[in-house]
């Protein structure tokens, strides 16, 4: 057995070769469990979405009838959350590598985001809902980075982009299932927000069954190869991966110029003054660009080069700000704007989570993959803060007008870095 | 060996999936046929109202207000006849987020009952009938309607899609509850500040609030990370700019004051009154921060809600504030008309 190395477009690709047959029987077998545990761990994020976009829908509705609560007030909760949530991420992803342990810790994290509905529905006070964010996001925070790594270490290296795009389009077809089933709960029993809450801590348990019961934490070979756990010094030694630097600043120089699609739809409903009552829609139209095309988006990038498709996907989203800008209105552009930025997050969203996990040692896949998710949520929440102020100051067409140039020189920029870092890995 | 613990995970499996779809099932089922007060919205088949306050509290000096206190009427609006000493609250057939009821007219802002996803505006007579129903363009903030109980008002979150979204935006509209027509939403009004137009795309207005003529009205301005107060005229759709740092202004039953918070701090207000003709500004005594729109119950003393609780406090600043009605919010004062003359 030899490993060998190849280079497919600016992709650096470590495979096992043999010529013994055994061999390839056994990476057929593997290969089915791999597809096994993607499988199911969609699955468990589909479920999760719904239970978790069942409460998100419904709760500004619940708390301005149970809490007299301004949107005001979620927003500072929030920003004091960010940070927070960035080093529970850090941390716990550290945990999943030391003891090779990110089935449990992921598994921590669903449970607690499922734990953080009983919040809801045993308490009405303040406290209760701030325990309710709290609780979830760290579940969320926890449980990511971990699930990442599975997905990457149980998939074959030239079908990681392909592994995360089936992965993403369940988890998005849970958040647009979610929902639709908290209305439908809503219509059959008005105001009736407690069973929305109790349907939706059924759906996270089930989704915290599925990990627990049925997902098997077998890495692939370099995910089994190392047998001393990994220490500090190692996790720290992770800046110093080639190529792992350069697509972090690619990823925070597209994501700091990105406009929250928030502020997309917000654009688009004052462009055309359709009314507000609408505005669901257009998450769940993106929702279902970003599930169709996600698959095929993840295939394309194993196939022809996965930077090729993340900065092609900033390129989409370029298109997206380009067709609001466009005097033209009417349901065509909502159409095409909402499409663009489905397909915008399938290029990119899991594309990234590959390209980085290709770069990535096995036994720190976990910490490396919530280093670049957190530098990427910063960026976004920079990006958001910016692009706020900006709007508020100047309006709607400056601000824009700035995010596209800012954006389309943080794509020239990725182009020279990874264009870089290939020439750098030759 | 493998086998069986598979088995036995699916048998594991197939035990929680029976809990969950069961459980979450049969609570549903329960939430369609509970008896609920919740989507309750005017009397019940045409039936009579148990309180009529054009009829019941003909001469008597009433507040409307939201029961909060838990149980099943938690969320309905309630009557306290101020006189009568005790502490006795009527129902009304009528649950809202937000109420205000003035001059024969109330507005609820409440659940849509047409829509699971959304709020609305309804405008209900005296005997709790709802009249007629107005769409609402995102979250309920605040509801007023003007001493003669022609006109209303509303503020909306309009950007409050998600919880998580930390942009600020709302929609003010002026209403005509005789024909449920808006008649004008505050940002096509065109406003002054010192002689000078003055014009931003980040306008946004709330807390209105009506002068006893129907055609004055104050309001908050917030622009630029500042809030200042705007007085303006419904006819000609104008506003100039009065003062600085002045949120959800209450204009006083006289018409001399003007009652509000006051931003101190990031999400810190205090409540002062300011004396229209002197531009004198007083701290009233209640020093906890209050996010509320202060309701005037005469000419001395003021309605505020802290969340949990209206209290009454008095308007030149001396004394000490009080529970004035406990598990309460919304307050809306109903006065006998004052002879004229």
């Amino acid at each position: 057995m030899q490993l060998a190395t190849r280079t497919t477009c600016g992709e650096t690709v470590y495979q096992i070769e043999s010529s013994r047959q055994v061999l390839a029987v056994g990476a057929k077998l593997r290969e089915f469990r791999l597809n096994r545990t993607v499988l199911l761990l969609g699955l468990t994020s589909l479920l999760t979405d719904i239970s978790s976009e069942m409460v998100t829908v419904v709760l500004p509705l619940y708390l301005v009838l149970s809490l007299n609560f301004s949107p005001l007030s979620f927003g500072i909760l929030d920003g004091l959350q960010m940070g927070g949530s960035a080093l529970v991420r850090l941390v716990f992803g550290y945990f999943a590598d030391r003891f090779r342990r990110p089935k449990e810790v992921a598994c921590l994290g669903y449970a607690l985001s499922a734990l953080a509905k009983l919040a809801l529905l045993f308490g009405t006070s303040w406290t209760a809902i701030a325990g309710f964010i709290v609780t979830d996001r760290i579940g969320k925070g926890i449980r990511t980075a971990p699930r990442d790594a599975m997905i990457s270490l149980s998939s074959s290296k030239d079908e990681l982009a392909t592994a995360f795009g089936i992965h993403r389009a369940m988890d998005t077809a849970g958040a647009m299932l979610g929902p639709l089933i908290a209305f439908g709960i809503l219509i059959v029993a008005p105001a009736a927000f407690d069973a929305v809450f109790v349907v939706s801590l059924c759906f996270a348990l089930l989704g915290v069954g599925v990990i627990g019961l049925f997902v098997r934490h077998e890495p692939n070979a370099d995910g089994a190869s190392g047998a001393k756990p990994v220490n500090l010094g190692q996790a720290f030694g992770l800046l110093r991966t080639p190529g792992l630097g350069l697509v972090m600043m690619a990823g925070a120089a597209l994501a700091v110029t990105t406009i929250s699609d928030g502020f997309i739809y917000l654009a688009l409903q004052q462009r055309l003054d359709f009314a507000l009552g609408y505005f669901p829609l257009l998450f769940v139209g993106t929702a279902l660009a970003y599930m169709i095309l996600a698959v095929p988006a993840g295939r394309l990038a194993d196939r022809i080069g996965r930077p090729v498709v993340f900065i092609g996907g900033y390129g989409i989203l370029l298109a997206a700000y380009a067709v609001l800008l466009l005097p033209m209105t009417g349901a065509f552009q909502i159409a095409l704007c909402v499409a663009l930025i489905g397909g915008y997050y399938a290029a990119t969203d899991g594309v990234l989570a590959a390209m980085a996990s290709a770069l990535l040692p096995a036994e720190l896949r976990s910490t490396g993959l919530a280093l670049l998710s957190t530098v990427t949520s910063i960026a976004r929440l920079v990006s958001s803060i910016l692009f706020g102020l900006l709007w508020t100051w100047q309006g709607m067409d400056v601000a824009a007008g700035i995010f596209m140039a800012g954006l389309g020189a943080a794509i020239v920029l990725s182009v020279m870095i990874l264009k870089g870092r290939t020439a750098h890995a030759k | 060996m493998r086998n069986n613990t598979s088995g036995a995970r699916l048998i594991l499996f197939a035990t929680l999936a029976t809990l969950c779809i069961g459980l979450g099932g049969a609570y549903v089922v329960h939430a369609v046929l509970r008896p609920g007060s919740a989507g309750l919205l005017g009397p019940p088949d045409g039936g009579k109202a148990v309180f009529d306050i054009a009829r019941d509290g003909q001469g008597k000096t009433l507040v409307v207000f939201e029961n909060r206190a838990s149980g099943p009427d938690r969320g309905q609006v309630a009557v306290w006849d101020i006189n009568s000493g005790e502490w006795l609250r009527t129902m009304m057939p009528l649950t809202c987020a937000r109420v205000h009821y003035a001059g024969g007219h109330g507005l609820c802002l409440a659940l849509d009952q047409d829509n699971p996803a959304a709020f609305a505006a309804y405008v209900f007579a005296p005997d709790t009938r709802v009249l007629r129903k107005l769409v609402l363009n995102g979250l309920p903030s605040r509801a007023r309607v003007s001493p003669d109980g022609r006109l209303g008002a509303t503020t909306v979150f309009s950007s409050g899609h998600s919880y998580s979204d930390v942009s600020f935006s709302t929609e003010t509209n002026l209403v005509d509850l005789e024909s449920g027509m808006v008649l004008a939403n505050l940002e096509t009004f065109s406003v002054t500040r010192d002689g000078s137009p003055f014009k931003s795309e980040d306008f946004n207005y709330w807390g209105v609030t009506f002068a006893s003529d129907g055609q004055r009205i104050y309001a908050t301005l917030a622009t630029g990370g500042e809030t200042f107060l705007v007085e303006g005229r419904i006819d000609s759709r104008e506003f100039k700019i009065l003062r600085e740092n002045v949120e959800c202004p209450s204009l006083s039953p006289n018409g001399e004051r003007i009652a509000f918070k006051k931003r101190i701090g990031v999400e810190s207000w205090r409540l002062h009154v300011l004396d229209l003709a002197t531009g004198t500004e007083t701290a009233l005594a209640e020093e906890r921060s209050i996010d509320d729109q202060v309701e005037w119950l005469d000419d001395a003393r003021v309605l505020y809600s802290d969340g949990v609780d209206i209290w009454a406090a008095n308007a030149d600043g001396s004394g000490k504030p009080e529970v004035y009605i406990g598990h309460a919010q919304s307050p809306g004062v109903v006065r006998p008309p004052v002879p004229s003359g």
